[in-house]
């Protein structure tokens, strides 16, 4: 902006300059030519002659812009108006100088200007031209001739000129600062689109990609470059998920057969054999093991987003309130209570099963990781366009620092291992509530951890 | 023939059909859906399980045309595709059931049993459901065991209702879940098993006979003692 306003002004100051300089020029030449003209009419019909026309001139003319007088060879006037001539100096002094100069001068004659530079052949810089531009000649005779062309328009014009250019600067200004808005309105909105997407990939959903336009602008190649590289992390990503899930599938089918076969070979053991302990053993395991590539592959179906086709409106009070009354038996048993604090249906677009399944882990977790005695609470609040479902128990928390692991596929908090479990759990709550455009937050209260779902309404 | 098994996946069915089998059911095996619905028009069948994608004729149209040539067979829908609308997409075209792939085998057997038995007694408006000395009336929402009143919580009630209207079969966690609590997902944890332990308590404690049995693996049955 500031190099814009210095450009303008620039630019304005060169225009004024250069207009100047030809108003003055124009003004000088013409200057000349009336000099010549009073020369060639005294080589042509002699002195007296050119003192008659010059008196009969300044009789009959007394606004012209032309004033001519003619000296004789000791500067006294001849003939002329010399009392029309706008400077302060004394005719005979301007004269007398002048013939010392010798030769044909050129020169500014100003009311504001103190001093005359006789030695310049030309107008000097300094000697801006102010009334008017006079061209002193001196005749064969011994006598001189002052031909002075009064110019007020210059005054006038420069005026006019300064007056059109404030309009220009005003117009070019207000051209620039509408087209600066539009720029950076247009860049502002392009970035806008970059950013709208980094934020949507910073919360998981690497899907998205900056809109092309097709203007084939830097900003076009920008985001076809950011949404190559994005194809390509997706990719590696993608592929990254898919061993995994490949795995969880195709270890699925032998684990189930191996599955099968131990509960054929328990059938056939009788009850209290040493080997029968060993088989329910490795039953245990082999379940869990299936548990475990069940919720991934569950997972991997969430994270897939195929749900969402799905979606239709459910009420998360009730969702809520039937996780509550399905866990508080399971509260009870821990010795804990389990209380909820909601009234209003709170209306949202989603899958009523895995909404559930959600808010049921993150009951879960809060039994699980509670004192016997603690108190869990579930509350659903409205906050804007948003519905809050906060959940918050008198465990130990989550360090800070681990926030960021909690959601993580099988991470176990350090002291968390040993307990039951498979680290998936808050996984797949994240997953539902990504697939629902929310979000999750872990805060750690005085006592205890507060989980925050925060969803948007319909 | 007990159980028609339409199903393209080899390894699914040979799988599913050699475990029905081993637990003394007769099983069919079809490949794709024409031969499927020819098999279930002509031949009688306590169960069919239906894949969704299979060759020739999609399982959607194979089971809309079974039920418009007025067979009432319990349907099964074994599927890959688990979403919601999916889910109600099969049961509007006349399925009973719907199980998502991957499943657990017991998880099938289980409901297959239930649509089995279902079949065989129409239940319909039953006013009270007995198993042995347990009696639950389902008008006067009361329940007793020889003769002492049982005081139960609706969901409880509900439990119950559907264990005892499907005595003798095996009933999964995920089946109570979809039934009881009407919702639908693998609950990968005890949350189910906590209720049924809290209806055992009200049903068997203080009785010599227990009514109410865990089946490891599975889930639990309600069964006449002996």
């Amino acid at each position: 902006m500031l190099a814009f306003v210095a450009a303008t002004l620039l630019i304005v100051a060169w225009i004024d300059e250069t207009m100047e300089n030809y108003l003055e020029q124009k003004a000088i030449s013409f200057s000349e030519e009336l000099s010549q003209e009073k020369q060639d009419f005294f080589h042509a019909n002699g002195r007296d002659a050119l003192a008659a026309d010059i008196s009969a001139f300044s009789v009959k003319n007394t606004d012209s812009r032309e004033i001519y007088v003619l000296f004789d060879a000791s500067c006294e006037v001849i003939a002329g108006a010399p009392g029309r001539l706008p400077n302060e100096f004394s005719n005979a002094e301007i004269c007398g100088s002048l013939v010392a100069a010798g030769g044909t001068r050129i020169f500014a004659l100003s009311r504001s200007i103190s001093e005359l530079d006789y030695q310049s052949e030309f107008i000097s810089d300094a000697l801006k031209i102010d009334e008017a531009v006079a061209q002193f000649a001196q005749l064969p005779n011994g006598e001189s001739i002052l031909s002075v062309l009064v110019v007020p328009e210059i005054e006038e014009t420069r005026d006019f000129l300064d007056r059109t250019l404030a309009w220009l600067v005003g117009l070019l200004f207000a051209v620039g600062l509408a087209g600066a808005i539009f720029v950076t309105q247009a860049m502002s909105h392009k970035l806008d689109k970059v950013n709208s997407m980094s934020r949507d990939i910073r919360k998981g959903d690497l899907s998205r990609r900056v809109p092309l336009d097709g203007s084939g602008d830097e900003f076009d190649h920008l985001s076809a470059n950011l949404n190559s590289m994005l194809d390509r992390i997706e990719q590696v990503l993608e592929s990254h998920r898919q061993v995994t899930n490949d795995i969880a599938h195709d270890l699925r089918t032998p684990l189930t057969r191996i599955q099968t076969r131990v509960e054929t070979l328990k059938s056939k053991l009788t009850k209290g054999e040493i080997a029968q302990e060993q088989i329910l053993k490795i039953e245990a395991e082999i379940q869990s093991i299936l548990q475990i590539f069940n919720a991934l592959l569950q997972i991997a179906g969430i994270d897939s987003g195929r749900a969402a086709n799905s979606f239709c409106e459910v009420d998360l009070a009730t969702i809520c309130f039937d996780a509550v009354e399905l866990l508080q038996l399971s509260a009870e048993t821990n010795d804990l209570s389990l209380e909820h604090s909601f009234y209003e249906p709170a209306a949202v677009k989603g899958d009523r099963n895995l909404l559930f399944q959600a808010v049921t882990n993150i009951i879960e977790n809060a039994i699980k990781y509670s004192p016997p005695g603690g108190k869990i609470s579930v509350m659903l609040k409205r906050n804007g366009n948003n519905c809050e479902i906060t959940i918050t128990d008198e465990g130990p928390g989550i360090p800070e620092a681990e926030f960021s692991n909690a959601f993580k596929r099988f991470y176990r908090f350090e002291r968390h291992r040993g307990t039951e479990g498979h680290g998936l759990g808050l996984s797949l709550v994240q997953a539902v509530v990504e697939l629902h455009r929310g979000s999750v937050q872990l805060k750690n209260l005085e006592f205890g951890l507060e989980v925050s779902v925060l969803f948007p309404s319909s | 023939m007990d159980i028609l098994i339409i199903e393209d996946d080899a390894v699914v069915s040979e799988f599913i059909s050699e475990r029905f089998e081993a637990e003394g059911h007769s099983v069919d095996l079809v490949h794709d859906g024409k031969s499927g619905l020819a098999k279930a028009k002509t031949d009688s069948y306590r169960v069919l399980i239906v894949d969704r994608m299979i060759p020739k004729l999609d399982g959607l149209a194979v089971i809309r045309a079974i039920r418009s040539a007025g067979l009432n067979t319990p349907i099964l829908i074994l599927s890959a595709l688990a979403d919601v609308d999916e889910r109600v997409a099969g049961l509007d075209a006349g399925a009973d059931d719907y199980l998502v792939k991957p499943f657990e085998f017991q998880e099938l057997l289980a409901r297959v049993n239930v649509l089995s038995k279902r079949a065989s007694h129409s239940s319909g408006s039953q006013e009270e459901l007995v198993v042995s000395d347990l009696c639950l009336n389902l008008r006067t929402r009361k329940a007793s065991r020889a003769d002492t009143r049982i005081e139960l919580q609706p969901r409880e009630f509900r439990l119950l209702e559907f264990l005892m209207r499907n005595v003798g079969q095996v009933v999964t966690r995920t089946m109570l879940l979809e039934y009881v609590w009407d919702y639908y997902f693998d609950p990968r944890t005890n949350i189910i098993d906590v209720h049924v332990s809290r209806i055992r308590q009200k049903v068997d404690k203080g009785f010599d006979q227990p009514l109410i049995h865990t089946v490891r693996g599975a889930g639990y049955v309600i069964r006449e003692p002996g």
